[in-house]
């Protein structure tokens, strides 16, 4: 990526939540990234690895614990009130679940211009107008402004709630899981739908998954998340393709492949996710981790630079050429 | 006086009321009907039937009959006149009770579910107003301010407060977490305009049941105050007030305390009926097990 300002910086950034006398979940411990103009970075890692409030974090429905967020290089980490408001017109999120994330008694109309009406953008008969360019832009037609979210199906409630993000003109799309709750099919339309967006607008997107496939179809660069901390990050292209985290493959592996020759070797993961309220010593990953060491379990591993462009893992064992030692049979 | 009922906040997706929901369910439409006919005999009553204090001595404690539908009382006032009339007393106080408890409960409520603060201080407050049973505060306060109609509608409000707070405060929790909430935070929208456009709307199922179940207690509770001579003054006929006159006549002339007290049964009844109706048609998960659609 070019030297240029990035539209979200992220840099250190904690959430811990009390949940009884000095006890805290650590939902995300320590997370820095960068999110660049023009450019997809995906968010990926299992269920409660803390991505998903990492994505409100940004979005500052959720308090920082510590560490800032800078938007175009502005903290917005400690902004109330009408400073808050504006920033917020830069940044804009699609929401997982499009059956929740929509008033069931509102319009699609209603919905969609809700953000032009706080912002008085427009007046009040362009704001119609405005409304039902964006409904045509994410594939809807005029007939559906005054449908109520239940005559909707869950593909097009998912684009009503892209719809709403768009309608501000942000800079920043943060959507989150925003295929996940859809039917395969409907999937790949959505995606479609939000990469062909992301180039013919410019957006800069944090696109938030627990599916590799489908982030290796959208982003530009990935971060892999686990337990709140980011393992590795690169281009989409390093990170699939020579993935070098132990984590990082036994997420690629898990990824269903087309033709049963193709079949990989397969390695699952062993165990659950420790939990965030008392996470491993060391490397987080040392409990499931087939090549753990003496040293993961007492020294925590820092992300450092493998090559490729920008490629960085968080693993102690991972030699120069980017090979791990043996792996520990089954005892 | 009142069914325990648990209620949960409706799910998102369900169905927007339609604008003639009660044609869809029986039970409902019985009670618009027998309601409206209650609305109609307290309407026009007063024009329509004979003077309900006229005294006539003469003709004391007779039995329904050609000339006195329902009998007359100890003083030969007409029953039928008298509980005709005495019904928009209850209905007054009724509608006039449940009105007030919901826009109190709606108020604290959404204050109390959106503020630390105001969780704290209100919800104590509703906790200590709970310990107190609700006759006994409604009998003191009517002590205090005097009678008349508005003191009985504000003595019985009092004490329905504190539980029309507590639903709405709960389903107010719950809403406030739905991810629309989140969105409409996103797009800028501001405080007061989530309550009012996302919260509110999305809590009027829930409520709308429990007013119905406000109403019906609030007219027994006219009438045991009335019973208690606390009530509504005498010089007015009440259901309540009528029952407290017949009772020390009840073995001679049981129509006095009688057809009021049929009155209100049926009435009690009716608004029963339609708040399970309405709930049973506002929440998803029952109307699945019903049957309903």
């Amino acid at each position: 990526m070019p030297e240029t300002q990035p539209i979200i910086a992220v840099e250190g950034v904690k959430r811990h939540y009390k949940i009884g006398w000095k006890k805290h979940v650590r939902a995300v411990d320590g997370v820095s990234l960068e999110v660049h103009p023009g450019e997809t970075l995906a968010l990926v890692g299992e269920s409660g690895c803390g991505k998903s409030t990492l994505a409100r974090l940004i979005m500052r429905l959720e308090p920082a614990t510590a560490g800032r967020i800078l938007l175009e290089g502005q903290d917005i980490t400690a902004l109330r009130g009408a400073a808050l408001q504006s920033s917020r017109r830069q940044m804009q999120m699609v929401f997982q679940d499009p059956y929740a994330s929509v008033n069931p008694r509102l319009t699609a109309e209603d919905i969609v211009r809700e953000p032009l009406d706080n912002f008085r953008i427009g007046s009040p008969e362009a704001r119609r107008t405005m409304v039902r360019a964006l409904l045509g832009r994410v594939g809807l037609s005029a007939q559906h402004a005054t449908r109520y979210p239940h005559e909707l199906s869950g593909g097009q409630r998912q684009r009503l709630g892209i719809a709403r993000a768009l309608a501000l003109n942000p800079k920043l799309i943060v959507a989150d899981e925003p295929v996940s709750a859809l039917d395969l099919s409907i999937q790949a339309q959505v995606i479609n739908l939000l990469r062909d967006l992301q180039a013919e607008l410019g957006l800069s997107m944090l696109f938030v998954s627990h599916d590799i496939g489908v982030v290796a179809h959208v982003s530009h660069r990935v971060a892999v998340m686990y337990l709140g901390r980011i393992v590795e990050t690169g281009t989409t292209a390093d990170v699939v393709s020579r993935a070098l985290h132990p984590y990082t493959r036994a997420l690629i592996d898990a990824v269903p492949v087309e033709h049963p020759s193709q079949r990989r070797v397969r390695r699952p993961l062993e165990g659950d996710l420790p939990s965030p309220l008392n996470p491993p010593s060391g490397c987080r990953f040392n409990t499931r981790c087939p090549h753990a060491e003496a040293r993961c379990r007492i020294e925590e591993p820092v992300l450092r630079g493998v090559g490729g462009e920008g490629h960085q893992v968080a693993c102690h064992l991972l030699a120069e050429d980017g090979s791990l030692p043996a792996q520990k049979t089954a005892a | 006086m009142t069914t325990p009922l648990a209620l949960s906040a409706e799910e998102p997706q369900a169905p927007a009321l339609p604008r003639f929901a009660w044609a869809h369910s029986p039970l409902l439409l019985a009670g618009v009907v027998i309601l409206g006919i209650f609305v109609m005999i307290a309407l026009l009553a007063p024009f329509l039937v004979a003077d309900p204090t006229a005294i006539n001595t003469s003709k004391r404690l007779k039995p329904p009959s050609e000339m006195f539908w329902f009998g007359t009382d100890h003083l030969g006032r007409d029953i039928f006149a008298r509980t005709m009339v005495g019904t928009r007393n209850s209905l007054l106080v009724g509608f006039g009770v449940a009105i007030s408890v919901t826009l109190l409960g709606v108020t604290i409520g959404l204050y109390a579910g959106f503020s630390k603060w105001g969780e704290r201080i209100f919800m104590r407050l509703m906790d200590g107003l709970m310990a107190i049973p609700g006759v006994l505060l409604a009998i003191a306060l009517v002590a205090l301010l005097r009678g008349g109609l508005l003191v009985v509608i504000i003595a019985i409000t009092i004490p329905e407060v504190p539980r029309m707070v507590r639903l709405v405060r709960s389903v107010v929790l719950t809403v406030k977490e739905q991810p629309f909430v989140d969105a409409a935070i996103s797009v800028g929208s501001s405080t007061p305009k989530i309550l009012w456009l996302h919260v509110l709307p999305n809590t009027i199922g829930p409520l709308s049941v429990q007013a119905t179940y406000v109403a019906v207690s609030a007219i027994i509770a006219e009438a045991v105050l009335s019973f208690l001579g606390v009530g509504t003054p005498p010089e007015i006929p009440s259901w309540g007030n009528m029952m407290a006159e017949g009772r020390a006549y009840f073995q001679l002339a049981p129509w006095i305390i009688g057809f009021p007290g049929l009155m209100l049964s049926i009435i009690a009844l009716t608004v029963n009926l339609m708040g399970d109706a309405l709930r049973e048609r506002l929440d998803p998960r029952l109307a699945r097990r019903s049957g309903l659609k």
